[in-house]
């Protein structure tokens, strides 16, 4: 086994690694896929992911996406001056786009803690940054609908809010 | 010791990490997404809805007051929009001894301006009654 691994290795970096979901679904992916996840990377560095990686906090679905992601990242966090790559940034961000766009609210937050949890930057700056977008222009009553916030304030300490930064609420 | 335990990581003591990460967590979204993700996304708003969501809950008034998220949003957040110079003109700066002093000075220069509008119509109607008009329009 492990001298399979070390022939991988010399045959250009091919070392294989299996990522396991909560509900025990099966990832194979190459070790430069899976060390855009600081997580991952930081146990390959370790030497300890013969077993395969459990990860009990991300379901199949959503690690599905999220190798999806690091398949189609793979290549410019490898090699930045390769001019291969560089005709496809544009088909990359294309496929960002997508990616976030068709998400429903429940999902995307699902992948925000996946990304956070794997600790793969890219991939949070991203999600986050559409959860901004969906935020930004709306009321504080509009922010709480769609998001679900229990509003705990009592009536008076959130008119002081209101009045304290009047510029910010008034439309 | 970091070797140790991204050991215990693969067995399965994950799950540690993550109480440890989400100690603090909110409900957003219908889950429960830590802080770090929370304030991570209020610093990507524009300066005007981060202020406005400080009305949210306690707990964001909380995230959005401390000074690790207002370095944060200078770092991610959007620039304010054009006409900033409005917020601050409209901001209610005057305190309480500077009305006051306002309100006496506009007091007294009013009581001055009295006074000095009764003594020119006094001295005027003075010097019609004395007729000597003629030094105020000289003959040609």
């Amino acid at each position: 086994m492990a001298a399979a691994a070390a022939e991988a290795t010399i045959d250009g970096g091919g070392k294989m690694i299996i990522l396991i979901s909560a509900d025990g679904k099966r990832f194979e992916v190459t070790e430069a896929v899976a060390s855009q996840s600081q997580l991952i990377s930081n146990m390959i560095e370790d030497d300890c992911t013969e077993n395969g990686v459990r990860l009990p906090n991300v379901d199949g679905d959503i690690l599905t996406m999220v190798v999806d992601y690091c398949n189609m990242h793979a290549g410019d966090a490898a090699a930045d001056g390769d001019t291969t790559k560089a005709s496809s940034t544009e088909e990359l961000k294309k496929f960002d786009a997508e990616l976030v766009q068709a998400l429903e609210n429940p999902v995307l937050f699902k992948l925000i803690l996946a990304a956070n949890f794997l600790n793969i930057k890219s991939l949070l700056d991203m999600t986050c940054q559409r959860v901004a977008d969906m935020m930004s222009g709306k009321t504080p009553e509009q922010m709480r609908e769609t998001f679900s916030i229990e509003n705990d304030f009592t009536p008076e300490e959130e008119a002081a809010i209101r009045q304290e930064n009047a510029w910010a609420f008034d439309d | 010791m970091k070797r140790k335990r991204e050991d215990a990581a693969a067995d399965g003591e994950i799950t540690a990490a993550v109480s440890r990460a989400g100690t603090s967590s909110s409900s957003f979204g219908g889950a429960a997404i830590c802080d770090d993700v929370v304030r991570n996304i209020f610093a990507r708003l524009p300066a005007r809805d981060a202020i406005a969501s400080m009305a949210l809950s306690r707990h964001h008034r909380r995230l959005i007051t401390s000074p690790d998220f207002v370095r944060l949003h200078c770092r991610h957040g959007a620039p304010l929009p054009r006409p900033h110079i409005a917020y601050v003109a409209t901001a209610p700066v005057v305190t309480h001894r500077d009305m006051l002093a306002r309100i006496n000075s506009l007091q007294e220069r009013g009581r001055q301006r009295e006074r000095y509008a009764t003594t020119q119509s006094r001295t005027a109607s003075r010097r019609r009654r004395e007729g000597r008009m003629t030094s105020i329009f000289p003959a040609s």
